[in-house]
Formats: C-alpha cells, sequence, structure tokens
C-alpha cells in the first residue's frame, strides 16, 4: 500500500473511526470522548527517536 | 501517534519536551483502521488528520505535506477557537 493509496481509504467529510489507545503515561484516550468536546489532531509518525 | 510502546513515548516524549499527548498504537490496530499501516515495514506512515468536535475528518495530509502544518493550523482555525488535542 502506497501513501496515495492509504489516503483514499478515508476522505474529509468520513467520520473518524473510534479508537482507545495507551499515551505516553499509560493512561487510556478515547478518540470519542473528545466529542462534542474538542477538535483533535491526530499525527501518525513512523517511530520514535528517527526524525520520521 | 506511532506503533511504539507507550514506555517509549514517554521516554520520546521527555527527550523532545512535546508538550501533547503521544498515543502508542502497539497492536497496529489503528494505523490499520487509518488505512496509514506500511503492513510490510510493520510502521504507520507520516500522515496528519484533523477531526471536528463532530467526530468528522475535515483535513488529511500525508508524507511530505504532514511535516508543514501551515494547513493544519488553518484548518484548526476554522473550525473553532478551541484549542485542539494534537496526539
Amino acid at each position: 500500500m502506497d501513501v496515495v493509496e492509504a489516503k483514499r481509504s478515508l476522505r474529509t467529510g468520513d467520520p473518524a473511526p473510534d479508537f482507545e489507545l495507551k499515551d505516553q503515561n499509560g493512561q487510556s484516550v478515547r478518540l470519542s470522548a473528545f466529542s462534542g468536546e474538542k477538535n483533535v489532531v491526530l499525527a501518525f509518525y513512523v517511530l520514535a527517536f528517527t526524525g520520521g | 501517534m506511532s506503533v511504539d510502546a507507550w514506555p517509549t513515548q514517554k521516554k520520546f516524549t521527555e527527550e523532545t519536551g512535546a508538550q501533547f499527548t503521544l498515543l502508542s498504537d502497539f497492536s497496529k490496530e489503528v494505523s490499520h483502521l487509518y488505512g496509514v499501516l506500511d503492513e510490510k515495514a510493520g510502521v504507520a506512515w507520516r500522515m496528519t488528520f484533523v477531526i471536528d468536535k463532530e467526530g468528522t475528518i475535515c483535513r488529511i495530509d500525508s508524507g511530505e505535506d504532514a511535516l508543514e502544518i501551515t494547513g493544519v493550523k488553518e484548518s484548526c482555525q476554522r473550525l473553532t477557537t478551541d484549542k485542539g488535542n494534537g496526539a
């Protein structure tokens, strides 16, 4: 899968799929918890300590 | 967010002084869900999603574009004056 193809799977206007993940302090964070409260910037990066 | 384990994110946060939430997608489920997972390399592509309060995606930047934050910033400003929560 290349980036262009990846970009096609979710589009602007689509509902953001909900998830729950641990933050850097081991606390669970659920995306839908921000619903109606805050806008969210979700930034995926390759790996920590790689400049990516 | 990245596929690093959360203790790695903690160290990364400490070393970079990042002032935002860093999420660990260790199982790679969310990277897969968002279509950003490089299955072969087992890591997520560099991609940024701006999500409004209603949970709707209003901007997607990928690759080198995702390093340039001007568009994301403008997109956030357009949404509301509320502070976004980076992850």
